[in-house]
């Protein structure tokens, strides 16, 4: 029994040694390996490339801040998988301040790219100074050709390195591909846009107090578009109602920028969309004054131009407009009220 | 005999007047009191029917330099029309919306902006070109909007004959200033989901993009769908503004976007009401745990792409296929230790049977 614990005791002292020594050894190892023991990460560090499109050649620029005290002799610049990149004669390079950020200052010694091997490109540099910014652009597109697929991090690194070389500071950096960057219409279809009245007298009838008047045969308006920003249409009343000259009387519109309900033999004016009928894969709305569908129930219109419908992404409608009347037992008896509601239509932008 | 006349009035009142009295009323109310002119619905000659393109027009200037643009127009009705070019101005709200049009003229646009045309006189079916003079002054700046309207009329007269709708058609026209200051300054806030956690998709976002600059902006960019923040290899890479809206300088402007891959997936039927889709094409498309929409949108800062990025968290949980598969999976382990018990007991049996055979 006791040679037992003996032989455990032993077993668990065997292994606390064993993990010491590893450790030390580990240390050892970590502080001889020359260039990893010191290497820092780099204060700032970003590559900015000009063109984002997938595909695409790009010019670019490279800024890093040293963090390490040290003499430096190259830079490394590690692009991003999938990124094509040209000979290393290609990577001709400027310190034009191409809106770098604050506190860019030329990188000194920065040249021609020397090599470019796999996604790293070495390009040669002279000691810098801790703490400051530097930059430099790589001026030709054809030495980077970004990815042919759309990501939202593409990921490389930016080395600083000395003449041994062992790194001095490094850092990562990251960049996106898009599948387009910028909305071309040079060599697309133009966006076109239809807009059509029919049945543009409307016929209300002889106007009684006994009962609210509706467009027998109403107006419709259709919209068809191939553009995907949506449309609106907007219509006014010259007159602010329907208006007799020989009565000196107007029918006034009910409450401009409000929905209401005629009613028989109060007198009032207005005009409500009553159905819509879309083909399109957009949303389709009907201003809320404006909204119709029962007997008399619209909005009124003014001489100022007032949104009655709208519409996002495609949408290919046609509405019904009805125009509502009603008068009351004292209205003017005329034969020539008249009025003229202009509505327009317009593709958004 | 006022006295008599009076009581003899009286007296027709009472036996008749309450006939005479409602009979009148409904004369009154049956009788229009207004007419409004009668036209046969058939009648197809006042149909407006115009196609215009491109429809927005939107154009860059450089300062003191001349520049035409050229909108098609085209009569699509069955009667030849005559429309008059103007050019207005319209009001639009901080996020983009409540777009007024105006009956003015823009100020600060019509001295050097003209149509070359005074009318156009488009027979039925036919297409002609509108030509749009803008003789840029040295010191204009930044950007400019206004609207083009092509109407029968100058005026807005109203027509005599009964109630008439007129039908006119805008073209709104943006204008930017490439000037070396011009200043391009697009950001993106509040990306969001409708929902933090999803059943099925389709999953909604919407961003809203804010122009700080002073020139008018169209944002572009991806929303990538992907498992984490920094993953390299997005599983759904949706477009951002595809249709190619603009957002004009001090405005903001929200931009929807759907995530339909999945399976099952709801779907809008030809009714117009959701339901659930089984497409088992897609089975490969089924989501399930926590994701990442990253939004990247591109503006060109006349120079370079500048991507600005924001993200959101969102999660898919099909509860109703995990129920399903739990109650299918419960039954099947109580069919397997039920069975195993059956077989258990019955070969138990059999060695018990044997055994006290021999």
């Amino acid at each position: 029994m006791q040679l037992l614990s003996s032989i455990k005791l032993s077993t668990k002292k065997a292994s606390f040694y064993s993990v010491s020594a590893v450790m030390a050894f580990a240390a050892v190892v970590a502080v001889l390996q020359p260039g990893q023991a010191n290497a820092g990460a780099l204060s700032t560090a970003f590559v900015r490339f000009d063109r984002l499109q997938i595909s695409q050649q790009t010019t670019g620029t490279v800024c890093a801040k040293p963090s390490t005290a040290s003499t430096e002799a190259t830079v490394q610049v590690t692009f991003p998988t999938g990124y094509t990149l040209g000979l290393a004669a290609t990577f001709t390079v400027n310190t034009t301040n191409t809106a770098w950020p604050t506190g860019g200052t030329a990188w000194p010694g920065i040249a021609t790219a020397s090599n470019v091997t796999g996604q790293v490109v070495t390009f040669a540099s002279t000691d810098l100074v801790v703490g400051t910014l530097y930059c430099f652009n790589w001026a030709n597109p054809a030495a980077v050709t970004v990815k042919s697929s759309a990501s939202a991090n593409n990921s490389g690194t930016i080395t600083t390195r000395d003449s041994v070389p062992a790194t001095i500071d490094t850092s990562p950096f990251s960049t996106q591909s898009m599948t387009t960057d910028q909305i071309s219409v040079s060599a697309s279809i133009a966006q076109a846009f239809t807009f059509a009245l029919t049945n543009p007298s409307d016929n209300l009838g002889g106007l009684t107090s006994g009962s609210v008047s509706t467009s027998a045969t109403p107006a419709t308006v259709a919209v068809t578009t191939n553009a995907s920003t949506g449309w609106m249409i907007w219509a006014k009343d010259a007159s602010t109602g329907l208006n007799s000259p020989s009565a000196t009387n107007t029918i006034a519109s009910t409450t401009p920028g409000t929905n209401s309900t005629l009613v028989a033999g109060t007198e009032g004016y207005n005009m409500g969309v009553t159905s819509v009928t879309n083909s399109g894969s957009g949303t389709v709305t009907v201003a809320t004054p404006f909204v119709g569908g029962s007997l008399g129930k619209g909005g009124g219109l003014d001489t100022s131009l007032r949104l009655i419908t709208s519409a996002t992404g495609i949408a290919n409608a046609t509405m019904t407009l009805k125009n509502n009347a009603a008068v009351g037992t004292n209205t003017a008896a005329a034969t020539d009220y008249a009025d003229t509601i202009t509505v327009v239509g317009a593709g958004m932008f | 005999m006022r006295v008599t006349i009076n009581h003899v009035t009286h007296e027709w009142l009472r036996r008749k007047g309450a006939w005479a009295l409602a009979i009148a009323a409904i004369a009154v109310l049956l009788v229009p009191v207004a007419g409004l002119h009668k036209v046969s619905a058939a009648d197809t000659s006042q149909d407006f029917s115009i196609q215009v393109s491109p429809s927005p027009l939107a154009i860059t200037l450089k300062p003191g330099v001349d520049k035409t643009a050229t909108l098609s127009v085209r009569n699509v009705s069955n009667h030849s029309e005559t429309l008059y070019p103007r050019l207005n101005g319209f009001t639009i709200g901080k996020h983009g919306d409540n777009i007024k049009l105006l009956e003015t003229v823009p100020a600060n646009m019509s001295s050097w902006v003209s149509f070359n045309e005074n009318s156009l006189n488009l027979p039925a079916g036919s297409t002609k070109q509108l030509t749009v003079s803008f003789n840029t002054p040295a010191d204009v700046g930044f950007s400019y909007n206004a609207a083009i309207t092509l109407s029968r009329t100058q005026g807005s007269a109203i027509e005599p004959d009964g109630l008439h709708l007129r039908g006119s058609v805008a073209i709104f026209c943006l204008v930017n200033i490439d000037r070396p200051d011009a200043k391009s300054l697009l950001d993106v806030s509040n990306l969001a989901a409708d929902r933090g956690q999803y059943q099925f998709l389709p999953a909604h976002f919407t961003l809203n993009v804010e122009n700080k600059g002073n020139i008018i902006g169209q944002p572009t960019g991806s929303l990538f769908i992907q498992r984490s923040y920094d993953s390299t290899k997005p599983i759904a890479t949706l477009p951002i503004n595809a249709g190619g809206n603009y957002v004009l300088p001090g405005t903001d402007r929200s931009f929807s976007v759907d995530w339909n891959s999945g399976f099952p997936a709801y779907v809008r039927g030809d009714d117009g009401q959701q339901h659930l889709s089984w497409d088992w094409k897609h089975l490969n498309e089924l989501r399930f745990g926590r994701y990442v929409a990253k939004a990247v949108v591109v503006y060109n800062d006349g120079k370079r792409d500048v991507p600005v990025i924001t993200s959101t968290v969102f999660w898919v949980i099909p509860w109703t296929l995990i129920i399903a598969f739990l109650i299918v999976a419960f039954l099947l382990v109580m069919g397997i230790v039920g069975w195993g018990r059956l077989l258990f007991n019955g070969t138990r049996k059999v060695r018990s049977y044997a055994a006290r055979r021999k």
